[in-house]
């Protein structure tokens, strides 16, 4: 280990191997499926939103979801990084 | 919790993205208990791994690399290092000018805040970026109220349920006396420990020091929100500048490990000389490394290696009784909660 501690800054974590690769691209396509679904779902909302007379983007981005919501939201949110992790670790 | 700085509702990129990151701690939870497992049953508790430290970290390290599972938390850890101090501050800096402009509203107050340019940042402290936090404590102009009230309040308390200020809140109440007239804090940081000293000692007249002017900036802030009158200065705890005999309680939480043993000695040194005859020091800290087995040693230097914890190794390997009894308090015990090794706590008495 070296002394000087300003090499703690970047310590060079040894992550992933190359026998990963594969896990590494199941996860990669996993999560764009993930996103893509959100891209697809925000768009659809905002375009019913505004069908009905709602510019809502600047109430979106003040939003602050209730404690029902959150605790939905810290669900699928575990989740999704279940999902993506999962896919990495059992796919080598 | 007291505090009437704004706490921040954040816009929906930074509120989504520091969520993600209790999302990464929760949804990685059976990928940790898996690699944990898998060097358990391996190593056991670690008794006939090398005593010598590196060649111990080095087996187990490879060991579990054979493991996917260790592998992948190693990745979400690397991660996480990288990322949580910038999705921080972008957090902060999407809030806007006026957000930040707002905060200086209590810049003045009760408490007080002085600069002494005349103490340089200790060599351990310098380029040092502890935590990984992106650019160090002074990386930001906000950075105390980035990483006090978004950091702190909004990550870390998700990852460790029933909140951290709590923690900070019960070890202030450990200190032997009911009541104190005066209170150092060293290593005030953005005030968080300051805050429940004040609260478990309402008539306490509470001095702190630290080296971060951006966390410094912050504490005054939540003195004075508070009506506090607590005096902060950015001095080394080393060399406090203090009279000698000044105060009746000198404490610190969570900074011994940020520090290399002759730094904690120096500490330890300077708190028995301004601590009052009679008074009391309450130092708490990380778990020792003696009180774990050598495998829990082992991952603890491991996480610490890559966490940013240049001084962890050699600070959690000190005996702090040892230490504060070298430099003259008696009566010097450990402690902690009750609910498990975490925080090391040292109480010690200066005599009559």
């Amino acid at each position: 280990m070296s002394l000087d501690p300003k090499s703690f800054n970047n310590p060079g974590t040894p992550t992933l191997v190359e026998q990963d690769s594969a896990g590494l691209g199941q996860a990669v396509l996993t999560l764009t499926h993930e996103l893509w679904v959100v891209i697809d779902r925000v768009n659809a909302l905002e375009g019913v939103l505004k069908k009905h007379g709602m510019n809502v983007s600047e109430e979106i981005e003040n939003y602050t979801p209730n404690d029902a919501d959150k605790a939905q939201l810290d669900q699928r949110g575990k989740e999704l990084v279940q999902r993506i992790t999962d896919a990495l670790a059992h796919s080598s | 919790m007291k505090n009437k700085i704004p706490v921040a509702d954040l816009n929906q990129r930074g509120r989504a993205s520091i969520d993600f990151l209790g999302h990464m701690f929760h949804g990685t939870q059976k990928i940790r208990e898996a690699a944990s497992e898998y060097v358990v049953s391996e190593f056991g508790e670690g008794k006939d791994l090398p005593d010598d430290l590196d060649q111990r970290v080095k087996q187990v390290s490879e060991y579990a690399s054979q493991l996917p599972a260790t592998r992948v938390r190693r990745t979400v850890g690397e991660w996480h290092a990288q990322n949580h101090g910038l999705i921080a501050i972008d957090a902060f800096e999407e809030l806007g000018e006026d957000f930040a402009k707002d905060l200086h509203q209590y810049d003045e107050g009760t408490s007080r805040l002085t600069h002494d340019d005349d103490y340089e940042n200790p060599y351990y402290w310098q380029g040092v970026e502890f935590h990984r936090t992106s650019g160090g404590w002074d990386g930001h102009d906000y950075m105390g109220f980035i990483h006090g009230e978004i950091v702190h309040k909004k990550m870390v308390d998700v990852i460790y349920p029933g909140g951290i200020f709590k923690q900070r809140c019960e070890v202030a109440k450990l200190a032997p006396q009911d009541q104190y007239e005066s209170i150092l804090e060293m290593g005030t940081s953005t005030g968080h420990f300051t805050l429940g000293l004040a609260l478990a000692y309402p008539d306490a007249k509470i001095t702190g020091v630290d080296l971060s002017t951006r966390a410094l900036e912050h504490a005054l802030r939540v003195g004075n929100a508070n009506n506090y009158s607590w005096d902060l200065y950015r001095r080394p705890a080393e060399t406090t500048g203090f009279d000698d005999n000044s105060f009746d309680l000198v404490t610190s939480y969570i900074l011994l490990h940020e520090m290399p043993v002759a730094a904690i000695k120096e500490i330890f040194a300077e708190a028995y000389r301004v601590t009052k005859p009679g008074g009391d020091m309450l130092m708490s800290d990380v778990v020792r490394y003696a009180e774990q087995n050598k495998l829990q040693v082992a991952l603890a230097d491991e996480d610490a290696i890559y966490g940013g914890e240049p001084y962890w190794r050699e600070s959690a390997s000190a005996d702090l009784v040892a230490l504060a009894q070298e430099v003259g308090f008696t009566n010097v015990r450990a402690t902690n909660l009750g609910t498990g090794p975490y925080p090391h706590v040292v109480i010690g008495t200066k005599p009559s």
